[in-house]
């Protein structure tokens, strides 16, 4: 009888402490409200415990929040990459954009291995087809365009088909006369030189250019050959949204072509971003890139860069195109040792 | 219209854009194919989860390995979520399920006794529980905010618990959620989370008397 009343009393407890305790979470029926408000009050040992939950509640509640590590989303970015995590959906990964932001991630580790490979033959190449003319080339007309104000910096609205880009590269080389040379040729073999302005310094020579997508993309095509030359490529973009410049450091040709692609601004500093924390990761990584080309991912692994042309006449095909198209493009590259 | 107001017009729409889309539009875009969105649902969530797992495990590392896992899952598995719960209680489930299941593999086999436990304390960490404990007026956050030394009485008591009643607990008081969202992260029944939320407050309390005796 003893053991019963026993279980009684434990159980009627644990009625109490669940009233109690769904009490003060407010999660009573009203009627079971009542009737804890009415026990309460007629029995002192019942308000207090009710006070001693609600400080248990109180101390858990307290404790402070932790925040995450700042790694997180990198390591989940990383995480997917490593492991293709691609949504599983009907079609290809590839058609997917976000499929392709990550199998974008495994390119750019192939691509970087592909520049290396691809600048030490391009300098060979160079080096026996123009040694001489591209460190005498003339300059490209210098329109003493003064340097960009921060109305220059910042992205024109969208009001235009063509998205504007706003943003600057910034170049390390210890052969600054070489590059700056091979630059000012690439600039005027795609007919640009009415769409810039530079400015000659003893350490550093500045381009400002104002072109279209079109007219840079095929400037940066141009310009992959000399990514081995040099010590450092970054890529400022500058942005309104997030009342700063997204940097990509150790930027290639193909991921500034990328970025200024994209169709939205949002997308593109998001995908500098993403670019930003996967060149990072290539850094960290030596040998990565090397084995994910070896592995077949990213373009063919022999794109020898169209060789410079050293003299005669400059091709003029794109003159029409450039000149007709919307420039929207305004990118500062300094050129620096 | 001036350039000057087509910028702010713009930028005002961008910031709208970026604070305004809920979880759902969100996890929608990601399926569209903007890896943006999910970047956001990223940034947004990472916090709270990695403080209830972090409650829940209680080591930095592991909290911070299970919320990075949690994530990556939630990614892989997002073309399954149907959105009959929304993501918020959807992630938190994911969460919740990998650290529950984390703790059982990784049970610690040392269980210290209460006395061991309560010698751990110094007479005035344990007398500022006893205070704050044999107070009989109704409690204060201010003051519990003023006692950091009851901040790690209270994590160790909560150690104490069983994972599942220190997850039931840790929804409850520190995440805040309802008892039927608890019921839906925890996959329980709504009778299930107020026994089990009820009882682990009871052992909590036990145990933070027998620390201040």
């Amino acid at each position: 009888m003893k053991e019963d009343s026993d279980m009684d009393a434990y159980a009627y407890e644990g009625r109490i402490d669940e009233l109690l305790s769904g009490f003060i979470d407010d999660e009573l029926a009203a009627r079971q409200r009542t009737e804890v408000e009415r026990l309460i009050a007629r029995d002192p040992k019942i308000e207090r415990r009710l006070v001693q939950l609600q400080k248990c509640r109180m101390l858990v509640g307290s404790l402070p929040c932790a925040e995450a590590p700042p790694q997180i989303l990198q390591g989940v970015k990383a995480s997917l990459a490593g492991t293709s995590a691609a949504p599983a959906q009907e079609e290809p990964a590839r058609n997917q954009p976000a499929g392709r932001i990550h199998l974008l991630g495994r390119r750019m580790l192939s691509a970087a291995a592909m520049i290396a490979l691809v600048g030490i033959l391009a300098g060979v190449i160079y080096t026996i087809v123009a040694p001489e003319t591209a460190l005498h080339q003339p300059q490209v007309a210098v329109d003493h365009q003064p340097p960009l104000g921060t109305e220059m910096l910042k992205p024109v609205p969208d009001t235009s088909a063509a998205l504007a880009f706003s943003g600057r590269l910034e170049l390390k080389t210890s052969a600054l006369a070489e590059v700056a040379a091979i630059i000012n040729r690439v600039i005027e073999e795609n007919d640009l030189s009415d769409s810039i302005g530079d400015v000659r310094e003893a350490n550093r020579r500045i381009h400002y250019l104002r072109c279209s997508r079109e007219g840079l993309n095929s400037l940066l095509a141009d310009l992959k050959g000399l990514w081995p030359n040099l010590d450092s490529a970054t890529m400022f973009i500058d942005t309104e949204l997030y009342g700063r410049q997204v940097t990509v450091d150790a930027v290639t040709t193909e991921q500034i072509g990328e970025i200024i692609d994209q169709d939205s601004y949002e997308k593109r500093i998001e995908l500098a971003k993403d670019l930003g924390v996967l060149n990072s990761m290539a850094e960290r990584m030596p040998g990565g890139e090397i084995l994910a080309a070896i592995e077949g991912e990213g373009p063919s692994l022999m794109t020898i860069p169209r060789p410079m042309i050293t003299g005669g006449e400059l091709p003029n095909a794109k003159l029409t195109s450039e000149t007709q198209a919307e420039k929207t493009v305004r990118l500062t590259i300094i050129v620096s040792r | 219209m001036t350039e000057a107001a087509n910028i702010d017009a713009w930028r005002q729409q961008a910031l709208r854009d970026h604070f305004s889309v809920g979880d759902a539009a969100l996890v929608e875009r990601y399926r569209q194919g903007d890896s943006a969105a999910l970047e956001r649902l990223v940034v947004k969530y990472q916090n709270r989860i990695y403080n209830v797992v972090l409650k829940i495990c209680a080591d930095p590392d592991d909290a911070a390995e299970l919320t990075q896992e949690t994530f990556v899952k939630i990614i892989q598995n997002l073309h399954k979520f149907e959105g009959r719960s929304g993501f918020y209680t959807w992630a938190f489930r994911i969460a919740v399920n990998l650290t529950l299941n984390y703790c059982q593999r990784n049970a610690r086999l040392t269980v210290r006794s209460l006395d061991a436990e309560q010698e751990q304390y110094g007479s005035q960490e344990r007398q500022a529980l006893k205070d704050y404990l044999s107070d009989g007026s109704s409690p204060d956050a201010a003051v519990v905010v003023q006692r950091k030394e009851l901040y790690e009485i209270a994590t160790k008591a909560l150690m104490r618990l069983d994972e599942a009643q220190r997850a039931v607990v840790i929804l409850r008081d520190i995440e805040g959620m309802s008892y039927a969202r608890i019921a839906e992260v925890l996959d329980i029944e709504l009778g299930t989370v107020r026994s089990r939320l009820s009882r682990a407050r009871s052992r909590l309390r036990e145990v933070l008397e027998a620390i201040s005796r």
